[in-house]
């Protein structure tokens, strides 16, 4: 009878089971624990973590440390995965001439053509011959009081002026357009109105409230306006597709006005197969770059194209690779990527209220082998410190397979989804044969990283937290909506800096999400993420390990580890499974534990069966 | 096109203002109201009948009469803005009003009860 722990360290958290072995018999589970990983996966600061959680687990199974007789550890999966990404278009507007953005509350409604005039010009009403004889639109700077503008400017109309529309500094729209005799449209919330040409023509559109502008993101709204040529039709295109989608907006003619949307060299990407080479254009988009990978594979390794993006991107992965794994650049060898193309807001360069037009960007995740040598010396430093024997039990896909297969209403053959932040890694067990697994790129982090692009937010951890918390909006001071649509009231008034906005719902506390983003764009983003990322990936790993890579033939599917803690995904991929017929669910580790755990069971129950074989 | 409206009945943001207060302040909080779209409607000293001086009490008061239940209230020196259901003794906001930011308090005031009608974010520190 011996006492023996199993230990599986991973990225983000340490679990442990321990277990009573009769000799020659099967093991008897006492207590399990988890802890969170201290240091990176595989280095000497693991070992802290380690201890602590093996003294917590021993002291739940009422047993003394002295009494363990054997640890075994996790072979981590021998893959470490980065991710990085490009835009492959800009809009660049070189001359001002365009405003456009959504104010909460922009002033009338319609459209206005006229030469852009500063209202002092307005001021001198009394004497008819000074004032401007065409149709003008009216610059407010802030230091014009909203009374005081809108009394110039109904003295301007009255003395037969054609004000068309105005463009307002302040927040001050609608007070403006209240107090004219006339309804005329005004943008406001032009923060570098300064930047607006004087004696320029100018046009200007208030879309009524719940609408977007038409005229003037249409490129032939643009042209009729402006009277444009075909030629220049062309140019206007950049300026309609910023302006898409908003409330409110103003395009003003400048006379070299030369805004483009420059394609950026992307460059292309190489795959190197164990049998041929093939080239493929970043521009070319994720399903082509991805398609070109499939006729490769098996990849050896990934090559971008020198002095373009995408060969900039690779170097850089290379890079960070080789720092982690301490290999040489030409050691470090690419052996998967994934290719997710998203639409990523960016700032329009020369705009005047901060314009964003949505960009073409393409994000590549992509994977390394590392060695084993990094748990050999975690385990020597173990057995040292806690004075026990401590061995490498298994490869990783064996053992967690063994442990999913102590889920109730599971049976082999049988096929396990698991996934961390940098790789999703997936294997198959039928019997008598060997276990098949395979780990491909794109996971966790690469889900992150869409989501903090395509949200256009500054820090990856606030992307990382969307991912993992579901949504809610704070309805009034007392109750919030959750994204099920769900209502939840409360006692006490909530703080009155969330009313109105969209939270995170982590435990019982709720974090505000400092964007404009409405809770339905957050998580059509949060979900397509998960979509491109995980789900495509998951599919893309049980097509590999299947019998004729067909995913029909497996009858068993098992979601063990992080992937089965997330709040969404299990069921995102329930779904797409059953399309299959296949019986796919988190597991449950040993009658209760749930996905997690599966390691650490699965090493044990690997040491029973070979000392068993051995007997 | 204003704002104003005498009916009691017509839904609208409820301002009171102390005995001692200018009548422009109601004038500065409509402003900021009538910047989000929402109608505001000065009450009578005697119709909120909360204490003058006690600007939560008397912005309380005021919110029960809004038929939006949104009520701002000025006392010598601060501005409150208060929501029906809130406890009496606890508005949504209270700001000190410094006799140079007087018309940017109460501007921002109205803003914030106006946005409190309509569900957007408050702004509770930046300057209109």
């Amino acid at each position: 009878m011996s006492i023996i722990a199993g230990v599986d360290i991973g990225n983000s958290t340490t679990e442990v089971a321990i277990a009573r072995i009769e000799d020659g018999g099967s093991p008897e589970f006492l207590s399990s624990g988890s802890t969170m990983t201290t240091g990176i996966k595989g280095t000497a600061e693991n070992i802290s973590g380690i201890v602590q959680v093996l003294k917590e687990s021993m002291e739940a199974a009422s047993i003394n440390m002295e009494d363990l007789e054997l640890v075994l550890l996790n072979e981590a999966t021998p893959v470490i995965g980065d991710v990085a990404m490009e835009t492959v278009t800009e809009t660049v507007v070189t001359e001002s001439s365009m405003v456009g953005h959504n104010p909460g509350s922009p002033g009338g409604e319609g459209i206005g053509v006229g030469q852009t005039t500063h209202i002092r010009d307005l001021e001198d009403s009394d004497s008819d011959d000074s004032l401007p004889d065409e149709p003008i639109i009216v610059i407010v700077p802030q230091d014009y009081d909203f009374e005081v503008a809108a009394d110039i400017i109904t003295r301007a109309l009255e003395a037969g002026v054609e004000v068309k529309a105005g463009i307002v500094q302040g927040d001050d729209g609608v007070l403006i357009a209240n107090r004219l005799p006339e309804a005329l449209p005004f943008v406001d919330e032009v923060a570098h109105i300064e930047k607006v040409p004087l004696d320029m023509l100018a046009a200007v559109e208030v879309a009524p409230q719940g609408r977007a502008v038409q005229q003037l993101s249409n490129p032939y709204g643009i042209a009729t306006l402006f009277s444009l040529s075909s030629e220049e039709t062309g140019h206007v295109i950049p300026i309609a597709k910023a302006l898409i989608g908003l409330r409110s907006a103003v395009v003003i003619r400048t006379p070299e006005s030369d805004v483009e949307s420059k394609q950026i060299p992307a460059g292309s990407i190489t795959f190197m197969g164990e049998n041929q080479n093939l080239d493929i254009e970043l521009e070319a988009g994720a399903d082509a770059i991805m398609d070109t990978l499939a006729k490769v594979e098996p990849l050896s390794d990934v090559q971008g194209e020198s002095g373009t993006n995408v060969g900039g991107m690779i170097e850089r992965v290379r890079q960070t690779m080789a720092d982690v794994t301490e290999k040489s650049l030409e050691d470090v060898k690419i052996r998967d990527v994934l290719a997710v193309d998203c639409q990523v807001p960016q700032q329009v360069e020369g705009g005047i209220a901060d314009e964003f037009s949505t960009e073409t960007a393409t994000g590549l995740a992509v994977m390394v082998d590392t060695d084993r040598l990094l748990m050999e010396r975690v385990a020597e430093s173990l057995s040292e410190k806690i004075d026990t024997p401590v061995e490498l039990g298994g490869a990783e896909a064996n053992t967690a397979i063994l442990g999913a297969l102590t889920t109730p209403g599971i049976d082999v053959p049988v096929a396990i989804i698991d996934g961390g932040a940098g790789s999703v890694d997936a294997a198959q067990f039928q019997k008598g044969k060997p276990v098949e697994h395979v780990h491909l790129a794109g996971a966790g982090n690469m889900v992150t990283l869409l989501i903090q692009n395509e949200l256009g937010l500054e820090r990856f951890e606030v992307a990382e937290q969307i991912k993992i918390n579901p949504l809610a909006k704070v309805e009034s001071l007392f109750h919030i909506r959750h994204e099920d649509n769900s209502v939840q009231f409360f006692d006490d008034p909530l703080d009155s800096g969330l009313f109105g906005r969209v939270v995170l719902v982590k435990d019982d506390e709720f974090i505000p999400i400092e964007s404009d983003h409405t809770l339905d764009r957050i998580r059509t983003v949060r979900q397509e993420a998960k979509r491109r990322v995980l789900l495509r990936n998951s599919i893309r790993a049980l097509e590999r390990i299947s019998p004729s890579n067909n995913i029909r033939f497996l009858n068993f599917v098992a979601i063990v580890g992080r992937f089965g803690l997330d709040f969404e995904l299990p069921q995102m991929l329930t779904n797409e499974l059953i399309s299959f017929d296949i019986v796919a669910g988190v597991a449950n580790v040993r009658e209760g534990l749930g996905p997690t755990n599966a390691v650490a069971t699965g090493l044990i129950i690997n040491y029973c069966q070979q000392q068993d074989e051995a007997a | 096109m204003t704002q104003e409206d005498e009916s009691p009945e017509r839904p609208a943001i409820h301002v009171s203002l102390a005995p001692e207060v200018d009548e422009h302040f109601f004038e500065w909080i409509s402003f900021g109201a009538e910047e989000e779209g929402i109608p505001c409607r000065l009450e009578d000293a005697d119709e909120s009948g909360g204490e003058a001086d006690d600007v939560a009490a008397l912005a309380y008061a005021t919110a029960k009469n809004s038929r939006f239940g949104v009520g701002v209230s000025v006392t010598s020196g601060k501005v409150a803005v208060h929501e029906r259901h809130m406890p009496a003794a606890q508005p949504v906001i209270v700001t000190e009003v410094e006799e140079d930011y007087a018309r940017q308090v109460c501007r921002m005031a109205g803003s914030n009860a106006a946005r409190l009608v309509i569900g957007t974010p408050l702004r509770l520190d930046d300057k209109l």
